[in-house]
């Protein structure tokens, strides 16, 4: 009896000190939370005020949410938004990790990596200046092929999209699959030199393999340039660009300019809903696949 | 291909040295600006590296002519400056909070802060706006600093690195009695050295580059940064604009150089969970 | 962790009344405010009389046009005033996208407000501006272009329909004839493409349906019948003679090439007969946050009496019949007094002008330059298309798309 009660007050004092313990690691995080909190949360909510309501302050419940979908605009937007990330992420992700391994071998990688990452430090207005001397009626590009295009007003705007979004992100994923590339151990190669695997299965197989929490991070990073790209669009194609490439970005922006609070803030409900999905569904996966590590 | 990426960066350099008649030349849509007799061919733009005639007259307009440069260049620090401190310190207190914090909605915080971070920033624009708004500081550079100082985006890099940190390293300091305060200092900050690296210098560039939202919350020409008079002047001046990039990229460049390597720790480091 | 979600959750709530439900304006009875793009003479001077003539009322104008006349800025200044619940009382509307204004209630219908007698104005001209049925802007002036043919051609008639397919037929008679002489508005492609695109602009643009029909038969020939003529539009050097003379119509008096006589002028029309004018200047509509809409209106009301539209400062017709035709003697007495009057032009030949004048009015049914932003891309697209960077086709897709956008926003 003596002894469960001893015990029973040492654990008591442990999980005080736990506690304690928990409290004071509260304070570091607080201040990240309640700004957060503060000037994203909150004001997300408040905003669910304008999206149920009319121009006028009268609550219509979703309606503003089917005018949402029922704007061609918007449709148009979304699904232009849509194409282009699943064009140029991948593609951001997978040349860098061919280059990277190509690159890895030999020693002139220090220069090249530099010169990859350049283009993510100039202004957008001259990448947007360089773009459109390549593209526009009287760019290099037409001069080459004796035409008279504005390349940019065609449907190949989107690949020229795609184009700019790769050469400006290209650098950083580049840098990342090096480091990544560098932190597998070079037994594992010689073990498969040894067990003759082909270099094919050897890539497949242990580069891949232990290059996914490296290609993750490139995801991620890549996933929120591509809505950066929207500033050297605008400065190549304007406000209303070739259809191919109008994004939610230019939807959102024109609503803001246009003040139309209903339209603007259910959009951003409506993308925040989707992207926060796909987020949790990775995030749940990811937590699932820690614990069965 | 690497040529690609050299060619736009030289191109900005080398042209910043012509003058402004020789760029009209050279990527002009008519041959009738300088020669009457080819009128209505079609001049396709020709990429010089070496300028004809070097001349200083871009930065001689830019420096003494439009001497607003120097305030917007001091703007741009303004608005960088504060945000990548407040993003690293509170960033790494609050990944430091998240690694050793034992606490159910830990990962549920954290699920929302990614949600938030990937967050295209017009989406939270409008809310950004509200609050702004109603905390009346439109208009100040505060309605910039603070919503980007708080970026998720700095926690999700920075509790990246801590990860990697040993936990026996901090049990062990736990157990000599050594406190968070001590052991967020003494032994988690030095570890992430690496993160550190990276999120200051991706913070830098990010906020450096920043145009959407200073030109939403900040009316005022006076407090506008040098980001935004770039994405203003348009195709008419492209020189200016050549000498003006020149400078702008300074800072970036001299961040890049430096911190490279300690960025490139950082990744290895986060790299391996 | 709960009590600081609580206390959040409970400054979310102080706040949220404080943003979006914005103050009327506030301003006291008496003062009527004015927002307005370009500067005016003739509405600071009718503000002052109807300052003197009502007393206790004090009118402020501003004008936002600055130097760099930059009309989406305005705009821009327009809709947040609106949106944000302020603005001025009176809103000068010309040139911007009013109709998606008159969608979100922030314009008022002043059909209620204002009552105008139809035989004393020119109807076509304000019907013009009916948007769903509802009138939300009132012109004070308009000006439209009226066209003759050059003496050389004399025996030609004035055609009672010129539409486009009667300006081909033209161009067919007479080949290797230029057809305009540029007077008046000038005449490049893009200018005769729009001039024509705008007549049938209520086939190709349903503004009140939100559709865009471009992608079609229609616009393609239009512009492919444009090109056809091309090279030939407009005179390259003056002296040269063209088949036609272009006269941009201020009142029944006065053109831009002083006084003419009307008798063999016509208009170009669309199938349906109509022609298109234009306004410049200032165009009322009043403010949905005005707190006194009676006073806004009456000023509107005072701005269309016969005695201010006879004022010689309206830069172009006024929509008062009868102030048209007291302005019209005014100034043709100015004229023949200093010796300016063509020969044999006399007042039975201006009554006769009056006369034509009027009739012409009722055939001005279109609006153009509506949209500054609608303008931009089909002037942009139609730039294209004839400097050879795209196809017919091709123009007629994108405006299609670009226009679509823009609509459905």
């Amino acid at each position: 009896m003596n002894q469960g009660n001893r015990v029973n007050l040492r654990r008591f004092s442990r999980n005080e000190k736990f506690r304690n313990e928990n409290r004071l690691a509260f304070l570091f995080i607080a201040p990240s939370v309640l700004g957060a909190a503060l000037f994203f949360i909150v004001p997300f909510v408040m905003s669910l005020g304008y999206a149920t309501t009319d121009s006028n302050g009268l609550f219509v419940g979703l309606a503003n949410f089917k005018n949402l979908f029922a704007s061609e605009a918007f449709r148009l937007a979304a699904w232009n938004t849509f194409k282009f990330m699943g064009a140029a992420i991948p593609l951001n992700i997978i040349i860098p990790l061919l280059i990277g391994c190509l690159l890895y071998k030999s020693t002139g990688g220090g220069w090249l990596k530099t010169i990859f990452m350049s283009p993510l430090v100039i202004p957008s207005a001259c990448a947007a200046f360089f773009f459109q001397s390549l593209f526009e009626s009287n760019g290099l590009i037409s001069g080459i092929l004796g035409v008279n295009t504005d390349w940019l007003q065609t449907d190949a705007s989107f690949a020229i999209a795609v184009a700019v979004y790769v050469w400006k992100n290209m650098g950083y994923n580049l840098v990342l699959v090096l480091a990544g590339l560098a932190g597998i151990p070079k037994e594992y190669y010689e073990w498969a030199a040894i067990e003759g695997m082909g270099s094919v299965r050897a890539f497949l197989k242990i580069t891949l393999v232990y290059m996914i929490p490296t290609l993750f991070i490139a995801f991620v990073m890549s996933f929120i340039s591509s809505f950066k790209v929207y500033r050297e669009l605008y400065m190549l194609a304007g406000n209303y660009p070739n259809e191919k490439i109008y994004m939610l970005q230019h939807y959102m922006n024109h609503q803001f300019a246009a003040l139309d609070y209903q339209n603007l803030t259910s959009a951003s409900f409506v993308i925040t809903f989707v992207i926060g999905a796909f987020v949790i569904v990775f995030f749940v996966a990811d937590k699932k696949s820690e614990y069965g590590e | 291909m690497a040529a690609i990426y050299i060619i736009p960066l030289l191109i900005i350099f080398t042209n910043s040295f012509m003058s402004q008649g020789e760029i009209v030349r050279h990527y002009s849509a008519d041959y009738d600006v300088f020669d009457y007799a080819l009128k209505g061919q079609t001049h396709y733009a020709e990429y010089r590296l070496i300028p004809d005639l070097a001349s200083l007259e871009q930065y001689n307009t830019l420096l003494f002519k439009t001497p607003m440069y120097l305030d917007l260049f001091l703007n741009s620090l303004k608005l960088t400056l504060p945000i990548v401190f407040m993003q690293t310190v509170i960033g790494a207190a609050a990944a430091y909070g998240f690694t050793v914090w034992k606490f159910r909605l830990k990962e549920v915080i954290f699920c929302a802060y990614i949600v938030v971070m990937v967050l295209p920033f017009q989406a939270t624009l409008v809310s950004n706006y509200i609050m702004a708004d109603a905390l009346g500081i439109l208009n100040t550079r505060l309605s910039v600093i603070l919503p980007m100082g708080f970026s998720p985006f700095s926690v999700f890099i920075m509790r990246q690195s801590m990860k990697g940190i040993p936990k026996s390293i901090l049990e062990a300091a736990q157990i000599d009695g050594a406190n968070h305060f001590q052991r967020f200092i003494h032994i988690a900050l030095p570890l992430s050295k690496g993160g550190l690296a990276s999120l200051m210098i991706l913070s830098f560039a990010d906020c450096w580059a920043m145009v959407e939202q200073p030109m939403i919350f900040l009316k005022d020409a006076s407090l506008e940064p040098l980001s935004v008079l770039l994405s203003r002047i348009g195709q008419g001046n492209m020189g200016l604009i050549f000498a003006a990039s020149v400078f702008y990229m300074l800072p970036v460049v001299w961040i890049f150089l430096y911190g490279q390597e300690h960025f490139e720790q950082g990744i290895k480091l986060s790299a391996l969970r | 962790m709960k009590k600081a979600l609580l206390s959040l959750l409970i400054l979310a709530l102080l706040v949220f009344p404080f943003t979006g439900c914005g103050a009327k304006t506030a301003q006291s009875n008496g003062e009527l405010t004015i927002a307005a793009f370009n500067d005016s003479e003739f509405l600071t001077s009718a503000a002052r009389q109807y300052e003197e003539a009502h007393e206790g009322v004090t009118v402020n104008i501003t004008f936002y046009a600055g130097e760099e006349k930059d009309v989406s800025k305005y705009a821009q200044i327009i809709n947040t005033a609106l949106m944000s619940g302020k603005g001025e009382d009176i809103m000068d509307v010309s040139r911007i996208t009013w109709a998606k204004l008159a969608d979100k209630n922030k314009l008022l219908d002043l059909n209620g407000l204002i009552q105008l007698d139809s035989a004393q104005y020119y109807q076509d001209v304000l019907d013009a501006f009916l948007y769903k049925g509802k009138r939300y802007a009132i012109p004070l002036c308009f000006m439209f272009e009226m066209f003759q043919f050059d003496d050389a051609w004399g025996d030609e008639e004035a055609p009672a329909d010129f539409t486009i397919d009667g300006l081909l037929a033209l161009a067919d008679k007479y080949p290797e004839t230029t057809l305009f002489n540029g007077g008046g508005g000038g005449m490049g492609p893009t200018a005769l493409a729009y001039k024509l695109f705008s007549l049938e602009f209520k086939n190709f643009l349903d503004m009140e349906n939100k559709i865009a029909s471009v992608d079609n038969e229609k616009f393609i020939s239009l512009l492919q019948n444009v090109q056809s003529l091309a090279g030939r539009i407009q005179i390259k050097e003056r002296g040269d003679t063209s088949l036609i003379r272009q006269y941009m119509i201020y009142s029944p008096a006065m053109s831009s090439g002083g006084t003419v006589d009307y008798a063999d002028m016509f208009l170009m029309t669309n199938e349906l007969g109509q022609a298109g004018f234009e306004t410049s200047g200032f165009l009322p509509s009043i403010n949905a946050n005005s707190v006194h809409p009676e006073l806004a209106a009456d000023f509107i009301r005072y701005l269309l009496s016969e005695e201010i539209q006879s004022s010689p400062e309206l830069i172009c017709c006024p929509v008062n019949k009868n102030a048209a035709a007291a302005l019209a003697k005014l100034v043709f007495g100015d004229v023949s007094a200093e010796g300016y009057a063509p020969d044999g032009f006399d007042d039975n030949s201006l009554e006769r002008n009056i006369q034509k004048f009027n009739e012409f009015a009722r055939q001005l049914g279109i609006l153009e330059y509506a949209d500054h932003v609608i303008l931009d891309f089909v002037n942009t697209e139609m730039n294209r298309y004839f400097q050879g960077e795209e196809s017919a086709e091709q123009a007629a897709k994108n405006l299609q798309s670009r226009l679509n956008t823009y609509l459905t926003e």
